[in-house]
């Protein structure tokens, strides 16, 4: 970093949030009183008798009162600089803690802006480690351009304190202007919300309605099925008789809902390209911005449903070294990508990669068998058995389709199943509904494991399962030699007996993979 | 380049064929089959509990159909326990670290040493009186990508821990 000015940047000095965070943190700690105690309040609301609302009066004046000393304390004690490569928060309300993370083990830094945010300036940080859980920093609010040069100067640390030889042989990044990849209208915005999987929303949205069902059972001191029962004259045979309506009806709402979140989630969407990495801006209240640094990527992933595919579009997800456990932090969502901006993002991961060649490899019929067993067969043995003992026609209807829909679905799955192995990683293809592609480099793997159930090891095939630092792929049902070959070119790459071909001048006609590979390949 | 090597004809690339692996010592199977003892004991008292303390022994005679389901498992979980001590064996090479392990399903797990970012070793009581002790070996990846082998002699956890602390050390 140049250090032109005389006076050095702010953050090499304890440095307190911005006056704003007392207000957000206050916020924070009323939503999650009210979160936890709603039911409660709900009672005292509903089932009130006179007298009982001065002490409702002063229950919130205590917790107010008490929220707002809380979030004074919180305030004053959370400070944090970079020290020695470190970076430091010390926060603390009623317990103290001071959390060192090396900048070396910073992931990902993602600011978001709520609505208030927006309006004092403001951005939340959070800076996510490789550490275990827990060791992430979130910083309620900091002055925007304050934050802006915290997360230049973290990126730019890490980038020239680059000596990673684990991480494998990349380019050093030279700070290219940014470039925007991709940017979404409110048409395109549009056209994303109505080919979402709306048959999976409609799911959830059933299920949080049961959820909410569930919660407010204790409320209404019944359940809500006696309840509809009792109070509406709604007997379950309604239920059933109308299930079909219902369901149309929750679709419709759903894609309603679908369209309103994507626009909610996505809004003034930008994907831009940084010299160290990758930006993803977005969002209609909350706006947020995810900065991804090149290294920390592991493996990218598109997919697109019949709907997409019908408009040429993908969803992106790049998916970044996590910590202890996945989460959807991690993981980089770009919705409405063209084959344009994937090939870009999939350069960027992997100079080159547009001319690798690929080996084609289909997972064994064992694996079209095995699932035919687990999702044909015995749901199937349920479903008969339903029949038999509580006839109905639904039953029997399902149990009738159950076999010929599992086994045109399966069958489908398995015919688009394959892997691209390549010298350099793994092109993985799958899926029927929502067809989706993994591209991974083989130096980003952590480990190699190859399984084999007891029926595999009959027909001689093996599971290669390679883990990364954000998740594992799964090689399925291929034969075991090819698996074992595999497993030891993947070794000889990450140990360094073998080095990067993509530095050989033509490796087109040299046979570069292990023979057990190659041959397996036509089938 | 940290390494300097010219392209190696795939033939003569490592493989596992040639790996002389190493089985776990015999006392492991001793410390298996005691965990087995403690938690077929359980299940047994808890059983035995039952039928005592609720009366259950005149009214439902069905509660001894308990016992020989009891014995059945007890039976196959001792049967397990030996096979899977049998397929058990791990390999320490020049750079990386394999484990077989598992019966029903087997697996072969490498982890080479580049990857590697902190290890573990423990020993629990009983492991202590018989001189054992665990091995685990922390990748950056997640759950499942980590290698943990169990029981094996404590003197070659400590070694094993060195060594690979070592090879950690000496590549960066």
């Amino acid at each position: 970093m140049t250090e032109s000015n005389s006076k050095p940047p702010f953050y090499f000095e304890p440095s307190r949030q911005s006056l704003i965070a007392v207000l957000l943190i206050l916020i924070k700690l009323i939503r999650i009183l009210i979160s936890q105690l709603w039911p409660i309040l709900l009672i005292f609301l509903f089932r009130q008798k006179p007298g009982q609302n001065r002490w409702l009066v002063w229950i919130i004046l205590v917790l107010g009162a008490f929220s707002l000393a809380r979030s004074l304390l919180i305030y004053f004690r959370t400070r944090f600089y970079v020290k020695d490569d470190e970076f430091v928060l010390e926060k603390g309300g009623l317990v103290r803690s001071r959390l060192s993370i090396p900048l070396d083990n910073i992931q990902t830094i993602t600011f978001s802006q709520s609505f208030l945010h927006r309006v004092f300036g403001v951005v939340a940080i959070e800076i996510d480690t490789s550490g275990a859980k827990g060791s992430e920093v979130s910083i309620n609010a900091l002055n925007r351009q304050k934050a802006s040069e915290l997360r230049e100067f973290l990126l730019a640390w890490k980038k020239d304190n680059q000596a990673l030889p684990a991480e494998g042989s990349l380019p050093p990044a030279e700070s290219a202007p940014e470039k925007t990849l991709l940017k979404l209208g409110i048409g395109d915005l549009i056209r994303i919300g109505l080919t979402q999987n709306h048959l999976r929303s409609t799911g959830i949205l059933i299920g949080l309605v049961m959820g909410f069902a569930d919660d407010i059972e204790p409320i209404i001191g019944q359940s809500v099925y006696d309840y509809l029962n009792d109070k509406l004259n709604l007997s379950l045979d309604f239920f059933w008789t109308f299930a079909l309506w219902i369901t149309v009806f929750v679709l419709i709402i759903s894609v309603f809902a679908t369209l309103i979140l994507t626009v909610v989630r996505f809004f003034g969407l930008r994907f831009v390209q940084t010299g160290e990495g990758f930006r993803l801006e977005a969002g209609l209240f909350t706006r947020q911005e995810q900065a991804t640094y090149l290294p920390k990527i592991q493996f990218l992933n598109w997919s697109a449903n019949p709907l997409q595919h019908l408009l040429g579009i993908y969803d992106l997800r790049v998916y970044q070294a996590a910590g202890h456990e996945l989460n959807a932090k991690q993981i980089i969502q770009v919705p409405g990508c063209y084959p344009a901006q994937i090939d870009a993002v999939r350069e960027a991961y992997t100079p080159g990669s547009g001319g690798f060649l690929w080996k084609w490899l289909r997972p064994h019929r064992y694996y079209l068998y095995r699932r035919l067993v687990f999702i044909g067969l015995l749901p199937l043995i349920g479903l008969a058995t339903k029949t038999a003992v509580d006839f109905s026609w639904y039953w029997l209807v399902l149990t009738l389709l159950w076999s010929p829909l599992t086994f045109w679905w399966q069958l489908n799955v398995f015919h688009r199943k394959q892997y691209g192995l390549s010298e350099e990683g793994l092109w993985a293809q799958a899926g029927f509904f929502t067809f989706s592609n993994t591209f991974l480099l083989w130096q980003k793997v952590q480990s190699v494991d190859v399984q084999q159930s007891i029926i595999e090891s009959r027909y001689g095939l093996a599971d290669v399962i390679v883990h990364t630092a954000s998740g594992k792929i799964s090689i399925s049902s291929i034969p075991l030699d090819a698996g074992k070959a595999l497993r030891d070119y993947i070794m000889a790459r990450l140990e360094g007996y073998l080095k990067s071909p993509l530095s050989q001048s033509n490796a087109a006609n040299s046979p570069f993979l292990p023979p057990a590979l190659q041959n397996t390949g036509d089938s | 380049m940290l390494f300097n090597n010219p392209q190696i004809p795939v033939a003569e690339l490592p493989t596992l064929a040639e790996v002389h692996f190493q089985a776990l010592p015999r006392q492991a199977l001793r410390l298996r089959l005691i965990g087995w003892a403690i938690v077929q004991g359980f299940l047994l008292l808890t059983g035995i509990s039952i039928l005592l303390v609720s009366g259950l022994l005149k009214q439902s005679w069905w509660w001894w159909g308990y016992f020989p389901f009891w014995g059945l498992q007890a039976l196959y979980f001792y049967w397990l326990t030996h096979k899977q001590y049998h397929r058990e064996a791990y390999a320490i090479r020049e750079k990386d670290i394999i484990h077989i392990r598992g019966y029903w399903r087997r697996s072969q797990l490498s982890v080479p040493y580049s990857r590697v970012q902190h290890v573990v070793i423990k020993q629990g009581p009983v492991g202590r009186y018989l001189g054992l002790g665990s091995i685990k070996i922390y990748t950056a990846g997640t759950m499942g990508g980590h290698m943990s082998i169990s029981d094996i002699e404590f003197g070659d956890a400590e070694r094993m821990k060195q060594f690979i602390a070592q090879k950690v050390g000496a590549d960066d």
